[in-house]
């Protein structure tokens, strides 16, 4: 039998805004991916130097585990599953830059790391001392059923006894994130994992 | 669930062939398909690469089509397997850690792994829509382990896998800015290590309920969080992967173990801290880098498949290019090929963001 | 020699993303590595990369590199001396 899986705390950021736990913090005074996630750092005084080291991909999927509620423990059993759209595209093209002039050839080792995806699930697991499965996805677009269907088969096998999922779509000046901690466990404001509650908290704040 | 699960049939392509038949021939002859090619950085260098033999595929610019390239294998071996994709059953999934990158250079438009996505929706039939898993050089691998996972949980009957990485400026250039190649040979495990050779692959494999010779036990992955870009020192990330994967399977006894073994200083160095920390230390192991290059997202699935013929013709193949141990805890590292009965076999990979994973096949009956 | 520190400490502030940091807060003596400022093996490599476009100095080997870059002073020196 499938075990009913919940989304025990979730935070949303698009280009407008943060929101998390019923709060919202706006962002529309700043015109860059870089401004807002600088700010919402420093908003959440968050004392973590090599932040600002991370290319802007792991710097959004790090602030977002940041701003959850529901804190992360140190464990071997809580399963990383991030996915978007362009894995670290933005990154790519900035390495790209480097080495495309000849006469200018400048490769960067510190943006070369960044243009594998998977490097903000090392930036999050070395934070908060998480060692256990971790996994990157790239889907053509958003797809509920592709991420339910995803995060279900780590608990069908018992790889996992908690879950953070990220949906982590940073491109060409867009925020698109949805960070969510997945568990077994139910309580009065848990929703129920499923295909209504996961598009419903997707399109959280997309009028406010 | 008891349902097992088995490689029901592969295929690949390397430096060293272009089908695993082809592969495994030069394998057993320790013949390797790295050569020097020249290289411009910024000056020209010769550059130690496991390159397609010439002109096997379409290429742009010098760079392997890597949309073709997949689309190739992907179609063969499903028309030879009959499997239908059009079959809801069915579904297909990429490994890949760069993809098309090389098309930013004159055709951004076609860079992006969604676009990869797109382009096989339009060339093949699909009932389910396919997706990459793109993390480091454990892609290939995390990929196999996945399907074994999709299969045995009964969300699909039948997954087939591809995974593939082309050489291509922005890859070569990153490595060698990061200083982690060898402008020689590279030699896994050995004193005078200094790096890896890159190389690319394209290897494809079909996971299934279908019996057959090779049984998928499972696997695992796991997170260093130590370091993004430098293995733990103490192997303890790897050997979790290996713990979890050896508990799950209920595994007793390895024969044989295929390793990482990129011939960088630290992956070596923490291979060993990993497998001695388990006990591993006499387990005869062996890497394949020095024959194919480090493939990186087709790395995983390629060498499971040269596993896999290992473990079929049970032969465990030569480590190349170890001459002098160069690890602060010795391996039971093949010094020559070795025939001796392997049943079941233990692939372990690692990559950047501090990934591990691991992975047992056994051989069926 | 003054006019080299101050340069190179806002050259790597900037190079490194030290953001939190101007150039007062680094001590010339400390370590640049593991404790101190606390850079890790892709700040060297980045510190390599700005020796040669900054400074057009090319560190030949790993031994030099290691030497030059035990602290500021140290590679100010460095600098100077290859310059």
């Amino acid at each position: 039998m499938d075990k009913a899986l919940y989304i025990e705390s979730f935070v949303r950021i698009n280009n407008h805004a943060l929101f998390y736990d019923n709060k919202k913090i706006a962002l529309n005074n700043f015109e860059t991916l870089e401004e807002k996630l600088k700010f919402l750092y420093k908003n959440q005084n968050i004392q973590y130097p090599k932040f600002y080291k991370m290319d802007v991909l792991s710097k959004a999927g790090f602030i977002a585990v940041e701003y959850l509620q529901a804190k992360l423990e140190a464990s071997s059993n809580t399963s990383l599953l991030f996915a978007n759209q362009t894995a670290s595209l933005q990154t790519d093209i900035l390495y790209q830059e480097g080495i495309n002039n000849r006469n200018n050839y400048v490769p960067s080792p510190s943006l070369f790391v960044y243009t594998l995806p998977n490097i903000v699930m090392g930036e999050i697991c070395i934070k908060h001392k998480l060692t256990g499965e971790n996994i990157f996805l790239v889907f053509e677009d958003f797809n509920t059923k592709l991420i339910i269907e995803n995060i279900i088969l780590q608990f069908k096998l018992n790889k996992a006894d908690k879950l953070v999922f990220c949906w982590l779509e940073v491109f060409d000046n867009k925020l698109d994130v949805l960070n969510c901690i997945i568990s077994t466990q139910k309580t009065e404001k848990t929703p129920l994992l499923n295909h209504e509650n996961l598009n419903t908290i997707y399109h959280y704040g997309r009028n406010n | 669930m008891n349902k097992q699960v088995f490689l029901q049939t592969y295929n690949a392509a390397c430096a060293l062939g272009l089908n695993s038949n082809n592969i495994f021939a030069a394998l057993k002859q320790n013949k390797t398909g790295i050569k020097n090619y020249s290289f411009q950085f910024e000056e020209e260098k010769q550059i130690p690469l496991g390159k397609f033999p010439t002109n096997s595929f379409k290429q742009s610019n010098e760079v392997v089509d890597f949309n073709a390239l997949s689309l190739h294998y992907i179609s063969q071996i499903c028309k030879e397997s009959h499997v239908d994709l059009k079959n809801k059953d069915n579904l297909l999934i990429l490994a890949t850690t760069k993809g098309n990158i090389h098309a930013l250079h004159s055709k951004p438009e076609n860079a992006p792994l969604h676009k990869t996505l797109q382009f096989l929706e339009t060339k093949l039939k699909l009932a389910n829509k396919p997706y990459i898993i793109s993390n480091a050089c454990i892609s290939g691998m995390e990929a196999l382990i996945h399907a074994h996972d999709l299969v045995k949980a009964g969300l699909y009957k039948q997954v087939v896998v591809c995974a593939a990485d082309v050489l291509s400026p922005f890859v070569i250039s990153g490595f060698n800015v990061l200083q982690a190649m060898d402008y020689t040979m590279c030699k896994p495990y050995d004193a005078n290590r200094k790096g890896v050779n890159l190389g690319e692959a394209c290897a494809v494999a079909i996971v299934s309920e279908q019996e057959s010779e090779i049984e998928i036990l499972g696997g695992n992955t796991s997170n260093d969080a130590n370091h993004i870009s430098g293995p733990s020192r103490d192997g303890s990330g790897l050997a979790l992967a290996i713990n979890k994967t050896l508990e799950q399977t209920q595994v007793k006894s390895i024969d044989l173990i295929n390793a990482h073994g990129t011939a960088t200083l630290f992956n070596d160095e923490m291979e060993c801290k990993a497998f001695s920390s388990l006990q591993m230390q006499d387990i005869p192991l062996n890497s394949l880098k020095a024959y194919v290059g480090h493939t990186l997202g087709a790395a995983g699935l390629l060498e499971i498949i040269l596993c896999a013929e290992m473990m079929k013709n049970n032969l465990g193949i030569q480590s190349l290019q170890y001459e002098e141990n160069g690890l602060s805890q010795p391996l039971n590292i093949l010094e020559k090929n070795l025939s001796f009965p392997i049943k079941t076999l233990l692939k372990t990979a690692s990559g950047f963001g501090g990934c591990n994973a691991a992975l047992i096949l056994q051989k069926n009956g | 020699m003054e006019e080299i520190i101050e340069k190179l400490k806002k050259d790597l502030i900037e190079h490194l993303n030290l953001e939190d940091l101007s150039p007062n807060d680094i001590d010339n003596e400390a370590p640049l590595f593991g404790d101190g400022l606390g850079l890790d093996s892709i700040d060297a490599l980045e510190i390599i990369v700005l020796l040669e476009r900054n400074y057009g100095i090319k560190i030949k080997d790993q031994e030099t590199g290691k030497e030059a870059m035990k602290s500021i002073n140290s590679l100010a020196t460095f600098i100077k001396n290859n310059q």
